[in-house]
């Protein structure tokens, strides 16, 4: 199922987390590489108690900030990393993990802890950066994100992610492709120096067809470019 | 805020995934098998296997 950019703000995709995630009142959550906080606070409106871990103390400031301009209580964080997360087996009815694990650079084991920490029957439910199944824009995409940002690791297929996670030992749901087409300077922005230099160098060698695919094209006198994603529903 | 008691109830070592105790001055939570000790800073307990120190 592919859509177009439109349909998919973030509150929209936000909700359809907390829709496949269907918390309940006697739940407890984990919200895995956390960030400021957004995914745990939607889960918390319907789950009992939300754990957010985060690798850095910087975002688990902000979130904590949040948490109490908004009044949340049912919130709890602490620092942790996600290929060592520290709680004990099957503690969580419910995983979320949004926009982050492309960070992770032994995906394996965050799945490995992530099926661990989940009751038999839990739930888990992944947002992420995803790439088309085609190769060259696998990987040509996938180069464009590590020029971007060195702590890229990988953004997977569809197909992958559902062969992973069936081997971490989980039963995929639901796994939900979809698109945003976002300016280039989504890709460009805080890059400088050579890394800049290979971004553009890489776009210049587009065949036509090449940039049909990434959706390379003007919106309003500014570039654009695809970004994929993908969400996906899985159960312990 | 001391560190929620639901939390403590969870929590484990990274490392060893063993139970963890909150120290008698709350500075940290010890690993009851490692004696890793992992460091509560500003009410936040910071779990990463590079952080803590093992206190026999």
């Amino acid at each position: 199922m592919y859509t177009t950019s439109d349909t998919h703000t973030d509150a929209a995709v936000l909700g359809r987390v907390v829709a496949l995630a269907d918390p309940k009142p006697d739940w407890k959550a984990l919200d895995i590489a956390t960030g400021s906080g957004h995914t745990a606070f939607a889960v918390s409106r319907g789950a009992g108690l939300v754990i957010g871990t985060d690798l850095t103390r910087e975002m688990i400031d902000e979130a904590t900030r949040l948490r109490q301009s908004q009044g949340i209580e049912n919130v709890e964080f602490c620092v942790a990393d996600a290929h060592h997360l520290p709680f004990q087996d099957c503690s969580f009815d419910l995983l979320t993990c949004r926009r982050a694990a492309h960070h992770f650079s032994r995906i394996e084991a965050a799945l490995h802890e992530m099926r661990r920490l989940l009751k038999p029957g839990g739930r888990l439910v992944i947002d992420d950066r995803s790439v088309p199944e085609d190769t060259f824009i696998d990987e040509c995409m996938n180069t464009l994100d590590r020029y971007h940002d060195n702590s890229h690791i990988r953004e997977y297929r569809p197909a992958g992610w559902k062969r992973m996670l069936e081997a971490a030992g989980f039963k995929v749901d639901a796994v939900e492709p979809y698109e945003k087409h976002r300016p280039l300077t989504s890709l460009t922005a805080g890059v400088t120096g050579k890394d800049l230099d290979l971004i553009y160098a890489t776009l210049d060698r587009l065949t036509p067809a090449q940039r049909d695919a990434f959706r390379l094209t003007d919106v309003d006198g500014k570039p654009y470019i695809n970004h994929w994603f993908v969400m996906i529903g899985a159960r312990a | 805020m001391p560190v929620n008691e639901k939390l403590l109830d969870i929590l484990a070592c990274p490392l060893c995934k063993e139970r963890v105790e909150l120290k008698a001055d709350g500075s940290g939570l010890k690993c009851i098998a490692c004696k890793r000790v992992y460091p509560i800073r500003d009410d936040i307990p910071v779990m990463l296997i590079d952080e803590a120190v093992v206190e026999e």
